[in-house]
């Protein structure tokens, strides 16, 4: 491969990205915190990939080491291959570099990504001439062009305008056209519609899609609601505790046999198709602590599938209710949520 | 003028039912703003019965948490009246008012917020008994009765501040501290919105249970469909600052009529299409809908849309 990451021949090249083993581990006063304990998939080019998982199961923090963002003190290990330059041997900088001309991110808050003193304007322009060395007349045309694609109106004018001046959803816009000024050929998108109303986010989500669809890039939806990427991408992966424990086809996604976590997950999730009054499944007890030795993926597995199947059981129970009378009381309680903290 | 349309409002008010826990006719709200005047809620009607939930949902500026608020009187209505067991709250008096609040309480989005960082758990979950004068002995047997009700235990909760609690538990300790008072009405304004789902299952069962065991009453405020379908016996989806479809939660959602509701629960992401709704989309408004307030007529028993004549506004 070239220096600047073009792969010798685009033809031969396999998948965008692939990670291999990533972990990422805190040393901090309660001991070795273990944040990703081997996280390895690949995302094909022009493909979308969902990562589904709970809040500390390790989705925002694997982003953030692909992408070099981790804290200072975190210690990151594995391979990650982007379009087939090893990422984890290159300089923080190198990577930066590569990355920044390659990769779009939108991350949930744009509040705290945008910097609230400086236009829009000010601020697209400096990333296109950043990554694209444009003079400046270039760098507002493209600006402008990019938020005119992502739908945001009279975009002359808007450029302007600083961010508290936009609405949520339309700052998510922005955030997107801001991922789109290197033409990236992977955007990411860590919860970027998890905040934002329902219609609003269904405008943002068929916007990416759109996007990822006419620009044939690939992308990586990340969320907490196995419904958002349900619909919209080719696989999925599920974290849980650092790892990736279920991995298949979106379309896959719920046949039989299912992973009891995923499974679990989706019984979570309440439903249009429900009537008024369903109980849902709740996981009882807590998630892995990420202090917990490191262990191999069967002695995870048999560690966690306690927790996995205990929503199995309860969702029996429900079943065999539901059939004798409806909004029956349930009289047994699941076991309390425990001492998962934070 | 105002007393006139309200009660020209209330005539036509056919959702309205008898003898109903809370009643609320002809609300309006309004604030200040730097920008002008915001007419927050402009003149909605609505009552909730013994042991129902009403879900009140719709998007940010809908007019939804001010309405929730409204009720408690924090701050009231502008025009309009709230009644509870048929009494008109504007008419009493700061401490009827306080004796009041014990038996309708609220549930905010974000616990943390809403407690003081230094004050111990299971203080806070006393808090209103405290204010209340709830004697001691009594206020500890009501305290762990309501953990009880959330799933918690009082052992559990012990010495420990809110920060060494989960997200989740949390807003338990928030419905316990509602709870404790053993209120006869819950607002609970989008009291999972900041939760995952899989701790969400957790709180909305627990209001399910709360639901379930009494003749509790709730108004259900939050922004998410799907949520609001499986906690609520009745449904008003509410649009700048109006009820456009109101009536059973399964009516509404098996057959929405107002081009808003239709737009908003095609908008809910699916897990499969086991979920989708089949319906026929609403066109004869045209997008007038967005900008004209349209009369509520009963389009299926006891399921009121705003389909009907054009509202002059005064």
């Amino acid at each position: 491969m070239t220096v600047d990451g073009t792969p010798r021949n685009p033809a031969e090249a396999g998948a965008l990205l692939e990670l291999r083993g990533l972990t990422a581990t805190l040393d901090s006063p309660a001991g070795t915190a273990h944040l990703l304990r081997g996280v390895s998939f690949t995302v094909e080019r022009g493909k979308t990939l969902g990562v589904v998982g709970e809040s500390g199961s390790g989705k925002s923090m694997m982003i953030k080491a692909l992408l070099g963002l981790t804290p200072a003190k975190a210690v990151v290990g594995g391979e990650s291959i982007f379009d087939g330059v090893a990422l984890h041997e290159l300089k923080p900088e190198a990577r930066r570099r590569m990355l920044g001309r390659r990769v779009g991110v939108v991350f949930q808050d744009p509040m705290t990504s945008l910097n609230p003193v400086r236009t829009i304007e000010s601020q697209m322009v400096e990333a296109v001439r950043y990554h694209k060395g444009m003079g400046k007349g270039d760098a507002r045309q493209l600006a402008m062009s990019l938020l005119d694609q992502v739908g945001i109106p009279r975009a002359a004018d808007r450029l302007r305008d600083y961010p508290h001046q936009f609405s949520g959803g339309m700052r998510q816009r922005v955030m997107i056209a801001m991922a789109l000024t290197c033409s990236p050929d992977l955007l990411i998108a860590d919860e970027a519609t998890t905040a934002l109303d329902v219609t609003i986010q269904k405008g943002i989500l068929d916007l990416l899609s759109e996007l990822q669809r006419d620009l044939g890039m690939a992308m990586i939806l990340v969320s907490h609601d196995l419904s958002i990427v349900a619909g919209r991408t080719d696989d999925v992966v599920v974290m849980y505790g650092g790892r990736v424990v279920d991995r298949r086809a979106t379309q896959e996604l719920f046949v039989p046999p299912m992973h009891p976590y995923t499974r679990a997950l989706s019984l979570a999730i309440p439903r249009l198709s429900m009537p008024s009054h369903t109980r849902l499944m709740a996981l009882t007890g807590a998630p892995p602590s990420v202090y917990d030795a490191v262990m191999s993926p069967e002695e995870a597995d048999a560690r966690d599938m306690v927790r996995w199947e205990s929503i199995g059981i309860h969702n029996e129970l429900e079943r065999s209710r539901h059939s004798t009378a409806q909004r029956a009381p349930l009289t047994e309680r699941p076991e309390a949520e425990d001492e998962r903290r934070g | 003028m105002a007393e006139e349309r309200g009660q020209a409002t209330l005539e036509r008010a056919g959702w309205m039912r008898e003898d109903p826990l809370l009643s609320v006719e002809d609300l309006h709200c309004a604030f200040r703003t730097a920008s002008g005047r915001v007419h927050a809620v402009r003149g909605i009607s609505f009552d909730v019965r013994r042991g129902e939930t009403l879900g009140l949902v719709g998007e940010s500026g809908c007019g939804k948490t001010t309405t929730g608020r409204a009720v408690l009187r924090l701050p009231p209505g502008e025009r309009g009246r709230v009644r509870f067991r048929g009494e008109d709250m504007a008419k009493w008096s700061a401490s009827q008012l306080r004796r009041a609040r014990a038996d309708i309480q609220m549930v905010f989005q974000d616990p943390i917020s809403a407690f003081n960082p230094r004050r111990k758990a299971i203080d806070i979950v006393g808090e209103g008994l405290d204010i209340q004068g709830v004697p001691r002995q009594e206020r500890t047997v009501l305290v762990q009765r309501a953990l009880e009700r959330v799933g918690l235990t009082a052992q559990q909760v012990g010495d420990r501040y809110p920060h060494e609690f989960s997200g989740g538990q949390n807003q338990r300790l928030a419905i316990a501290r509602a709870l404790a008072l053993e209120p006869a009405l819950l607002v609970c304004d989008e009291p999972v919105a900041s939760l995952d789902v899989s701790v969400q299952a957790r709180v909305l069962n627990v209001l399910q249970d709360i639901r379930e065991s009494g003749d509790l009453s709730m108004i259900f405020i939050s922004h998410d469909l799907s949520v609001v379908k499986i906690v609520s016996d009745r449904v008003a989806v509410m649009y700048r600052g109006k009820i456009v479809e109101i009536g059973d939660a399964d009516a509404v959602y098996r057959d929405p009529v107002h081009p808003y509701t239709q737009r908003l629960i095609e908008a809910v992401p699916l897990l499969d299409d086991s979920d989708r709704v089949d319906f026929t989309p609403n066109t004869d408004l045209g997008e007038t809908w967005r900008t004209t307030d349209f009369e509520l007529v009963e389009v299926g028993p006891g399921h009121y849309a705003a389909v009907g004549d054009e509202v002059t506004q005064g």
